[in-house]
């Protein structure tokens, strides 16, 4: 029994941190292999429950000369017993130092785990910042859809990946080999690889007031923007065949396959809908067959069909009723996530819930018509109501609606009229169901403008102004029937900051995660406090973030293309504010200009 | 329908399981090896797989006792060959027969046997020593919560049958008390005995008893 698995015993949960499970590697290490490590800024079984993890994970794996390992940040009654013990942040399949790996590889998902990011390299005796690591320590990386703003972390990281990894960090490894192994050379020849960014490369101005002023390359080969990487031929992507099989329980036990990536919708808020685009499909054919050997390798029994809008799928009516009839037998079920409100989703509904019958969930995002039209979410009442007819007359008594609060030209009206809905929902379902067991989950996050988005330039709503919004509603959701759930403004505050944040937020990370702030996006674990402390410490004014932006202004990631024109997104603001709708972008070209930008005309 | 019933190992870092993950993971293997389960009627069916004793989590097993119930008999000794490819390494099925009804397994199980293996230097004759002291005792009384939260005085010396430090495999053997009448763990018993920091000690349960006319017999 080592030192580490004599810790297991104090351990809360020991399952986050043996390793082991089944579908995990374990490989010989050997002179010329590479290790890699795959850094999820989270607990286990958060990390675990991520789609790319598993992607990358079996990707790297796959190559004889890679060793792709886990890690995950410890829970903090590990982390304690860690740091008392004086050891060092470990790899799942080896309980290999992290300084001993080659490469180190975060995954950005969410701004509220950056602090996560460094105690990691805090935790392993990595120097957090880049020009403190000299060649003895890893490279330190990171991708993932936070990294369509990656400057907050530019000081820490050594090498973003913009867009989807399946080849470019295969392209990134052969690099690294040819190098041999030369951090300088490395990063030098990575910037011409498309989708690549070096932070050092680039050097950034400020003007008084906070604005930027420039932003300038200091390397001549470096590109002057960088574009996004995306796979064209989708249907013949890397997909794993198998994925690890935790010990410990997870949220959702069951496989998933992607069935498409990107979105036409064209809601304004969305930040996955406008940096994923082109859509592009799988064939029911590999679907298929990635399914069946998901669930021959995992023993689970249900598999979810994932991508941003899964009934948007355009076999959807072949490929639902046909993977029912292959697995009604074996008893396995099917879910799908992210349910869009049409005529559809009812006949496709009646056809899964022969096998299982799971929760549902909503989005109409909005309480009117008119700030629906403003956000584009092309979604009526009249929809809305019919659905939650079938489904009660179906049977079902458990349903979830999703909404935001802090909309652009929100008013006290738009607030109110969510609280109507879940009253008429109610009575529909009064009406239409023979018993009285009605769960209605009414869920209201507070709305944060993201990068890339048509609503990049607009001001936040404050933590005042969210919360008095939010108590609003709790006032009149009252009742046994309703299940009101909000989010928490202030980690809305800072997701806010992070997410449109520049360079200078660099030093306030280092302060909160000097003073201990970590999991900032667990209720339990995040003190508003002692960010605030860090902000005043540094002498930056956390509230000059959320503010209104203007058109000509330079943002902080101006020099990152998702492929959406600046053009396309300052026409949807200029519409949103009109209340003006944008189609659906399978009924016509909207013209975003991610065509003509990565794939020569064609979406 | 018939009823698989299997002994297994475990083994390793598995010893870290909680008793529902180690379901959990005995299910999935199961489905991955295509055993042919039953399912329970009702809303959510799910396979019936019951264990004759909880291990705690952190000890280690060369008995457990297994009862799965399935559709059909078929080749158990075909998934004793293959199962490397559907179980996690350190979960070993050892041997396995189909019975048909039987009493559950857990209400059957009367008494269990542990090695206690000490990595940590440690005097023999000293833990001698306090094993004879704790055998001496008519009653050794100590607090234990009940399920429902309270606690209650329970006599731990009346639930140890055997006690023993073998001198020359340095191993303790006890035989104790298990199952759901009397039941008392290899851990508590020497927390009792001598104060050793549990991650210094492996705890491997050896073999499971139901009682038939006073006598204790295999479980298995």
């Amino acid at each position: 029994m080592n030192k580490i698995e004599e810790l297991f015993y104090k351990s809360e949960k020991p399952s986050r941190y043996i390793g082991g499970e089944y579908n995990s590697y374990m490989k010989d290490v050997k002179e010329d292999t590479i290790r890699f490590a795959f850094a999820f800024p989270d607990v286990y079984e958060v990390g675990m429950s991520h789609l790319g993890l598993h992607i990358l994970y079996n990707l790297l794996n796959e190559k004889e000369n890679i060793y792709c390992e886990r890690v995950f940040s410890p829970w903090i009654d590990f982390e304690k017993q860690m740091v008392d013990e004086n050891i060092e942040l470990f790899t799942i399949e080896t309980q290999t130092p992290l300084k001993k790996m080659d490469i180190i590889g975060f995954t950005l998902q969410y701004e509220l785990s950056y602090t996560n990011v460094l105690n990691m390299l805090k935790l392993s005796n990595i120097p957090l910042l880049s020009i403190d690591r000299d060649e003895s320590f890893p490279i330190v990386i990171a991708g993932g859809s936070c990294s369509y703003n990656p400057e907050p972390l530019s000081a820490f990281i050594d090498l973003f990946v913009i867009g989807e990894a399946e080849e470019v960090i295969l392209e990134l490894i052969e690099l690294y080999e040819k190098v041999d192994r030369d951090k300088e050379q490395f990063l030098k020849e990575a910037v011409l690889i498309q989708g690549i960014y070096v932070p050092k490369f680039y050097d950034v101005t400020y003007s008084e007031d906070g604005r930027i002023n420039s932003f300038k390359k200091n390397y001549d080969s470096a590109p002057d923007t960088i574009g996004k990487r995306i796979i064209e031929d989708f249907d013949n992507v890397y997909y794993p065949s198998k994925m690890i099989i935790p010990y410990m329980e997870v949220v959702h036990n069951r496989v998933i396959v992607e069935i498409f990536r990107g979105c036409t919708a064209g809601c304004r808020f969305c930040q996955a809908g406008m940096v994923y685009r082109p859509v592009r499909e799988k064939s029911i054919e590999t679907i298929k067959s990635s399914a069946s050997d998901l669930l021959k390798s995992s023993g689970y029994d249900e598999v979810s069909l994932s991508s941003l809008s899964t009934l948007d799928y355009s076999n959807i009516e072949t490929l639902i009723p046909s993977m029912i009839s292959d697995y009604e037998e074996g008893k396995t079920g099917i879910s799908l996530p992210s349910l869009r409100l049409n005529s559809y989703s009812v006949d496709v509904l009646k056809e899964v819930q022969k096998v299982r019958k799971t929760g549902l969930t909503f989005a109409p995002e909005a309480g009117t018509q008119r700030l629906r039209d403003v956000i584009n979410k092309g979604v009526t009442e009249e929809d809305l109501y019919t659905t939650m007819q079938s489904i009660f007359t179906l049977g079902w008594d458990r349903v979830k609606l999703y909404f935001m609060i802090g909309l652009p030209t929100e008013t006290v009206e738009d607030i109110e009229a969510i609280s109507n809905i879940a009253y008429k929902v109610k009575d529909i379902y009064n009406k239409n169901s023979s018993r009285n067991r009605l769960n209605l989950t009414v869920s209201a996050s507070c709305f944060v403008p993201k990068p890339m988005t048509p609503f990049q330039w607009e001001k936040q709503d404050s933590i005042e102004e969210l919360r008095n919004k939010e108590n609003l509603l709790k006032s009149r959701l009252k009742g046994k029937a309703f299940n009101f759930i909000y989010h928490d403004p202030d980690t809305s505050y800072l997701e806010g900051v992070f997410s449109r944040g520049d360079r200078r937020l660099s030093q306030v990370l280092l302060k909160a995660v000097e003073r201990g702030n970590k999991f900032d996006g667990w209720h339990e674990i995040f003190s508003f406090n002692a960010w605030m402390t860090a902000f005043e410490e540094v002498g930056i004014n956390p509230d000059e973030y959320l503010r209104k932006r203007d058109y000509d202004e330079i943002l902080p990631w101006d020099h990152i293309q998702a492929g959406v024109t600046k053009e396309y997104l300052i026409n949807e603001n200029e519409k949103a504010k009109n209340g003006m709708t944008t189609r659906d972008c399978r009924k016509g070209c909207t013209v975003c200009g991610v065509n003509t930008s990565h794939l020569g005309g064609v979406c | 329908m018939p009823i698989l019933r299997i002994k297994a190992q475990k083994s390793g870092r598995l010893r870290f399981l909680s008793h529902l993950e180690t379901q959990n993971m005995l299910e999935r293997s199961m489905k991955r090896a295509d055993v042919p389960l039953k399912y329970s009627n009702g809303f959510n069916p799910h396979p019936n797989i019951s264990f004759a004793a909880p291990l705690p989590v952190g000890s280690l097993s060369e008995y457990e006792i297994i009862d799965i119930d399935v559709i059909d008999e078929f080749e158990i000794n075909q998934l004793l060959k293959d199962q490397i490819d559907f179980f996690p390494k350190d979960f070993y099925l050892m041997e396995g027969y189909f019975i048909e009804n039987d009493d559950s397994l857990m209400s059957q199980v009367a008494a269990g046997d542990y090695l206690i293996k000490i990595n940590e230097n440690m005097d023999g004759n000293l833990i001698k020593e306090s094993i004879d002291n704790f055998l001496s005792k008519d009653e050794v009384l100590i607090l234990k919560r009940t399920k429902k939260g309270k606690r209650k005085e329970v006599d731990i010396r009346s639930q140890v049958k055997v006690l023993k430090y073998l001198d020359e495999e340095k191993l303790i053997f006890m035989k104790l008390d298990a199952g759901s009448v009397s039941n008392l763990k290899p851990l508590v018993l020497m927390d009792q005995i001598i104060k050793i920091p549990h991650e210094k000690m492996d705890v491997i349960r050896t073999k499971l008893y139901k009682e038939k006319e006073g006598l204790l017999i295999e479980l298995f």
